[in-house]
């Protein structure tokens, strides 16, 4: 930790007289390769190098960032946002309560990025390229990620972290054109973690997985748009539960509208179903999910929290202030893209798994009886306040007599969020394969990993198509 | 304020950064440097957040081993500056030589400079958060609740050098306000309006509040329905080019020329083609000064210029930057962008091929006509979904809200219409065209009726329904409302 640089901001800050402040001060390296039919189309190497400050006076925040060397101008600048906050303000923002924590550490890598030449991760893409290769197949892209978060975290209550992270992720997406149709699917597989990742889980594999959508879903027949009986598998389990039930329990949200709020400790969902979001994720076959942190970011650590714990909402997920506006503790669930953004309320690893009667996947079949499949869930789209969601499918199988039957073309689903979380009448209770849920969630302008497969569910109907 | 030493120290910096590239094996680099002053304003209900903040950063595009590197960097130290083009060139050279790559463009034209409001540059927070709290007005309508607003303003420069004597220096400035409500007529809903503007005044901030709640009412009170079928839809101008949900970004997609040069567009080698009716015409006008997006040079130098894409149906062009261009043997018309203001970081990515500004010219029809002329449809403002659509074939299905029309009537609000099709037929489906148009942040567009298009949608289950009503009638007994 460049612990002169932290005490000589600390110190200027504290000039300013304020109730607490924190700083993030970011060195990050990032690398992405896009690759178009075996073309490198866009490929980015780049330092995220800022500082971040933001205080807390008189009741309210203020927020200001920069370069590391302009860090003077940076706490001015988040005084006067401070001021402005001030005038605007209707009450005050108290903190929660933390344990201080000073830690340094860096996430695991057996094989570490650095380690492995640019010329390598190219070809990486070209691998994944070539296994999507196929008369039908029209384009065939992929796309190579990884980040090295170099952070120091400090604030003027005595937390001091400092942190060197890594995520990987490789995906593909292949469009398959005949003379009627053109499908276009994808596969991905990411973790925290370093390169590894591609002897867990090949380029070939996640080319030729996406290749396979795309060829399948080219010959399968449309399914009719309509409401039906459906099993969601682990991939749109966790869509569905981070993105039509999670936002809406987001503590800074919450305060402002949407379905759940108000409903602490009320029954929202069917008796079997929990809700979880779990920044420390025990790892699957050694696998670190891409939600995991070990702290949030502002130094709490991170927690398996029950949103709904037998139908019942249980808890909001909160940052410090939002947890001392509900009286409750922080859960671990402050979470930041980079320096020039401040804190708010994020997921992390987010899924429904069964309260009661944990079924597995034949008697979910015997459930539903008839009605379709609906695998690997993709894009996204939820609006919170009316309680609505759209998602991508990219398999989709129709279930006759409690059998699997003929496959259908990709398609989509939508739905009523409080109507679905009660239509929810089983699920199984295995963790899916961690690499595959492997996302950005996007609010208030900034992206942060998160995920979270876990089992199968049974729903009584819900709108395909 | 040390903004302006950023400034000469970013110029510094590329100029380092340039020298460095040519004795390190680049046969061309370009060096992109930007220092802005960013200041966001926001209220959720009662929570204010104003942000302030210096974007800043270089990139650097070299070309080595005849194919092309990028890396980019927000540290001025001279090793990371030396490390970051270290970085492009090993990108450039780790790839396998592009035979269509060429240098980067010479300086075509100097053009007179953006009128820019230098008060834009020299204006307080303060003085600019007053503006903002007008957007707040003391009395609101029965039921219709404040849910946020919010605002920007950006000032800054840029720079972009390159190998062939390009040396631009651009100063830009804009600002933007926006304000959203909530109804609890009903099934809650929302909307929100926002505008922007580069002459500071221009914005009257009641009006975009009023603006804001005549449009949240028009939408209050939505019912869903069981239909499903093909139906006459009319898209307003939020609909098709909207900042939230709008149905022809999959549009824009389509024409980019990075995906006709890879055959991965349905609208590939279709120029000339018919793909809209005789009275369809698309304009990308970056001149267009009265909107935020406005720039006289694209991402890499090129003079911007008002391009017709679509004109009378005919596919006129794509959007095109000089490197697809080349590939397509057309001449790039200056579509490279680097995202602008308010936009994030420019520096993070090298430019790509965008839209500036979408302006589709009026119709002959009245809306009044287009409604009443429509037996049984549907007017929709809104989609969920649009991001998951195909952006080869222009296939989508997605979640829209709107409104219902029965016997040339717009009778009420509705939400939850499943809305699938691809927008090569959207497009030849239009029957109607508006000759009322509305301006947007980036857009200048009419309403367009669609003759049918495929819509399901399924009315809310009775529990649901019957929650509403209790929920209802518990707020009216006097319980908090927990929508509000």
């Amino acid at each position: 930790m460049d612990e002169d640089l932290v005490n000589n901001v600390l110190k200027s800050i504290e000039k300013e007289k304020v109730t607490y402040a924190d700083l993030r001060i970011e060195n990050s390296l990032m690398t992405q390769i896009r690759t178009v039919n075996r073309k490198v189309e866009r490929s980015t190497t780049g330092i995220e190098s800022g500082i971040g400050i933001r205080i807390l006076k008189e009741g309210a925040w203020g927020f200001a960032y920069g370069p590391i060397d302009n860090f003077l101008d940076i706490i001015k600048m988040a005084v006067q946002a401070n001021k402005l906050n001030l005038k605007h303000k209707k009450e005050d923002v108290k903190l929660a309560d933390i344990k201080i924590i000073e830690d340094d550490f860096e996430g695991k890598q057996k094989k570490k990025i650095d380690d492995v030449g640019f010329d390598e991760k190219i070809q990486m893409t070209f691998d994944t390229d070539k296994a999507q290769e196929d008369e039908k197949i029209k384009s065939r892209t992929s796309v190579y990620r990884e980040v090295l978060k170099n952070v120091i975290l400090a604030t003027t209550e005595g937390t001091r972290i400092n942190y060197s992270v890594p995520y990987v992720r490789l995906g593909a997406i292949s469009v398959a054109r005949d003379e009627n149709e053109t499908i276009e699917t994808y596969s991905i597989a990411g973790h925290l973690g370093g390169l590894e990742l591609i002897d867990i889980r090949t380029p070939q594999e996640i080319g030729e997985k996406a290749k396979e959508r795309a060829l399948e879903g080219l010959k399968a027949p449309k399914l009719k748009n309509g409401r039906y009986p459906v099993i969601l598998d682990g991939t749109i389990n966790h869509l569905f539960a981070h993105e039509a039930a999670g936002h809406s329990a987001e503590g800074d949200f919450v305060q402002i509208a949407g379905v759940l709020k108000g409903k602490l400790g009320k029954k929202v969902a069917n008796p079997n179903v929990d809700m979880i979001d779990d920044g420390k994720l025990k790892e699957v076959n050694n696998i670190v999910h891409f939600g995991n942190l070990k702290y949030d970011d502002e130094g709490v650590p991170g927690q398996r929290n029950y949103i709904i714990r037998n139908g019942v909402l249980e808890t909001y997920l909160h940052d410090r202030a939002s947890a001392a506006y509900f009286d409750a503790n922080p859960t671990g669930n402050a979470r930041v893209e980079a320096y020039n953004f401040p804190q708010i309320v994020r997921m992390t690893n987010t899924f429904i798994a069964p309260a009661e009667n944990p079924m597995n996947h034949e008697e979910l079949f015997e459930l539903i009886k008839n009605g379709y499949l609906l695998m690997q869930g993709g894009g996204g789209q939820v609006s919170p306040i009316e309680g609505t969601f759209n998602f991508g499918v990219g398999e989709v199988y129709e279930i006759k007599n409690g059998e699997m039957g003929q496959r259908y073309r990709p398609t989509t689903l939508a739905g009523n969020t409080l109507e679905t979380l009660n239509k929810i009448i089983g699920v199984s209770p295995e963790m899916g394969d961690p690499l595959v849920s492997t996302g950005f969630c996007g609010k208030d302008g900034q992206n942060v990993p998160v995920a979270g497969t876990a089992g199968w569910m049974a729903v009584k109907d819900i709108v395909v198509g | 304020m040390s903004e302006d030493s950023l400034s000469i120290k970013i110029k510094k910096a590329l100029e380092v950064g340039m020298k460095y590239a040519k004795k390190a094996g680049a046969s061309h680099c370009e060096a992109y440097g930007i220092n802005e002053k960013a200041y966001n304003l926001e209220i959720e209900k009662k929570k204010p957040k104003h942000n302030l903040g210096i974007m800043h950063g270089l990139a650097f595009r070299v070309i080595a081993n005849d194919a092309l590197g990028f890396a980019y960097t927000s540290s001025f130290q001279e090793r990371d500056i030396k490390h970051t083009v270290n970085l492009a060139i090993q990108n450039a050279k780790t790839q396998e030589k592009d035979p269509d790559i060429k240098p980067f463009p010479e300086l075509k034209e100097t053009r007179e400079k953006l009128p820019i409001d230098k008060k834009l540059y020299s204006i307080k927070p303060g003085e600019i958060a007053e503006t903002f709290e007008k957007l707040h007005l003391e009395k609101l309508p029965k039921n219709i609740h404040f849910l946020y607003s919010f605002g920007f303003l950006g000032s800054g420069e840029s720079f972009l050098k390159n190998s062939q004597g390009l040396d631009l220096h651009d100063k830009d400035a804009g600002y933007g306000l926006g304000i959203g409500y909530l109804s609890s007529h009903g099934f809650p809903v929302y909307d929100i309006h926002a505008e922007g503007a580069r002459k500071l005044g221009e914005l009257d901030p009641e009006i975009i509040a009023r603006t804001a709640i005549g449009k949240v009412l028009e939408s209050a009170k939505p019912r869903t329905m069981s239909v499903a079928g093909e139906y006459p839809v009319i898209i307003t101008p939020e609909g098709s080019y909207g900042a939230f949900g709008a149905l022809f970004g999959v549009l824009t997609n389509l024409l980019r020329g990075d995906k006709a040069s890879r055959g991965d567009t349905i609208y590939a080698d279709r120029i000339g083609d018919q793909i809209a009716p005789e009275n369809f015409t698309l304009i990308d006008d970056p001149l267009r000064d009265d909107m935020v997006t406005s720039a006289l040079y694209d991402g890499e130098g090129i003079p911007t210029q008002r391009t017709k894409l679509i004109e009378k149906g005919v596919l006129q062009t794509y959007y095109l930057d000089s490197y697809y261009a080349g590939k397509l043997n057309m001449e790039s018309n200056g579509k490279a962008s680097r995202g602008g203001l308010f936009a994030g970081n420019p520096v993070k990515g090298p430019p790509r091929i965008g839209s500036f500004a979408s302006i589709i010219e009026p119709g002959d029809s009245s809306v009044e006509e287009m409604v009443s002329e429509t037996k049984e449809g549907f007017m929709l403002k809104s989609f969920m979904g649009i991001h998951m659509s195909d952006m080869s074939s222009g296939r989508f299905a997605v979640t829209g809200s709107g409104w219902y029309i029965k016997n040339g009537e717009q009778k009420f609000p509705v939400q939850d219409i499943s809305l699938s099709g691809t927008i090569p037929d959207l497009l030849k489906g239009i029957d109607m065209i508006s000759k009322e148009r509305r301006k947007g942040i980036n857009n200048e567009v009419p309403f367009l009726r669609v003759e049918k298009l495929n819509v399901t949608a399924k009315k809310l289950d009775f529990k649901v329904r019957f929650g509403i009503k209790i929920l209802k009638l518990l707020t009216k007994l006097g319980y908090p409302n927990p929508y509000t």
